[in-house]
């Protein structure tokens, strides 16, 4: 996971990267509403992601 | 400027996308050979000092035949070193300017021991050395976030009865702050480090891993410029 202020709006939001499968969601770090979510590699990566 | 990058875990080609902080895809990057599968670890920092940040690489546990080169025409190789000499195990990395001069640092945790380095991100330069653990025998995964005048590299083990997390100050290496993010969790931490709250100072980001860490073949760190 990593955490950057990816919205602009001064504080930090999270990006978390799945276990398995390459899902990657970008949550805004106030709320946790899901700004994005896709699969960086497709969803048939037979490990996790690392993300930073 | 701003990104963020997404590296592969094991079992797959060490592939790496780079992405605008709108996750629009900015390049791709293979820094390791294909035939490597051990996953790769990432981490963003300005290590060049130029505005944007830059990638930072360290292969997971699986033999590493290292590679000389990148097939992303985009991303030649700033810097390569092996982070724990001859130790072959897998490692953890972050970036931050932890030395004040503007140009991100490399921040590495092994799969073992806990043992926590600083490299100067300009020079490969071992800066700093310690246990974040003293007595741990398992792994240490780590970030580095921006306070106002330096970066703390945040340990949390990857194999322990409990949940830690720990963070230290980037020049010294002492503990500034120690936690159980999951209390009765048997299980890894995976940790990031930013700014939740707006105040100016990083907060610690945990997240539960899988548990135990895997022991690997290579220490190699690698930074590449965007």
């Amino acid at each position: 996971m990593a955490a950057d202020d990816l919205d602009g709006d001064g504080k930090a939001d999270l990006v978390v990267g799945a276990g398995s499968g390459s899902q990657v969601r970008v949550l805004r770090g106030t709320d946790l509403a899901a700004l994005n979510d896709f699969f960086t590699f497709g969803p048939a990566l037979p490990g996790g992601v690392f993300v930073g | 400027m701003r990104l963020f990058a997404v590296g592969a875990d094991a079992g797959a080609a060490p592939l790496v996308n780079v992405y605008n902080t709108d996750s629009s895809l900015r390049f791709s990057l293979l820094p390791y050979a294909p035939a490597f599968q051990g996953g790769v670890r990432v981490a963003t920092g300005d290590v060049t000092g130029d505005g944007v940040e830059d990638i930072v690489t360290a292969p997971g546990p699986a033999p590493c035949r290292t590679s000389r080169s990148s097939t992303a025409p985009r991303a030649p190789r700033l810097l390569s070193f092996l982070a724990y000499g001859g130790f072959t195990g897998g490692v953890f990395v972050a970036a931050g300017d932890v030395t004040g001069d503007s140009h991100a640092d490399v921040i590495t945790g092994a799969a073992v021991n806990g043992h926590v380095k600083v490299f100067d991100g300009a020079t490969g330069q071992e800066i700093q050395s310690f246990l974040a653990y003293g007595g741990f025998p398992g792994g240490v995964s780590v970030a580095a976030g921006a306070s106002p005048a330096t970066a703390a590299p945040t340990s949390s083990p990857a194999r322990r009865p409990t949940a830690m997390s720990r963070s230290s100050t980037g020049q010294t290496g002492a503990e500034v702050r120690s936690f159980l993010a999951y209390p009765g969790f048997p299980g890894g931490v995976f940790v990031g480090a930013g700014d939740l709250d707006g105040d100016g100072r990083a907060d610690s980001s945990p997240a539960r891993g899988r548990g135990p860490a895997r022991t690997s073949r290579s220490s190699a760190a690698r930074t590449w410029p965007c």
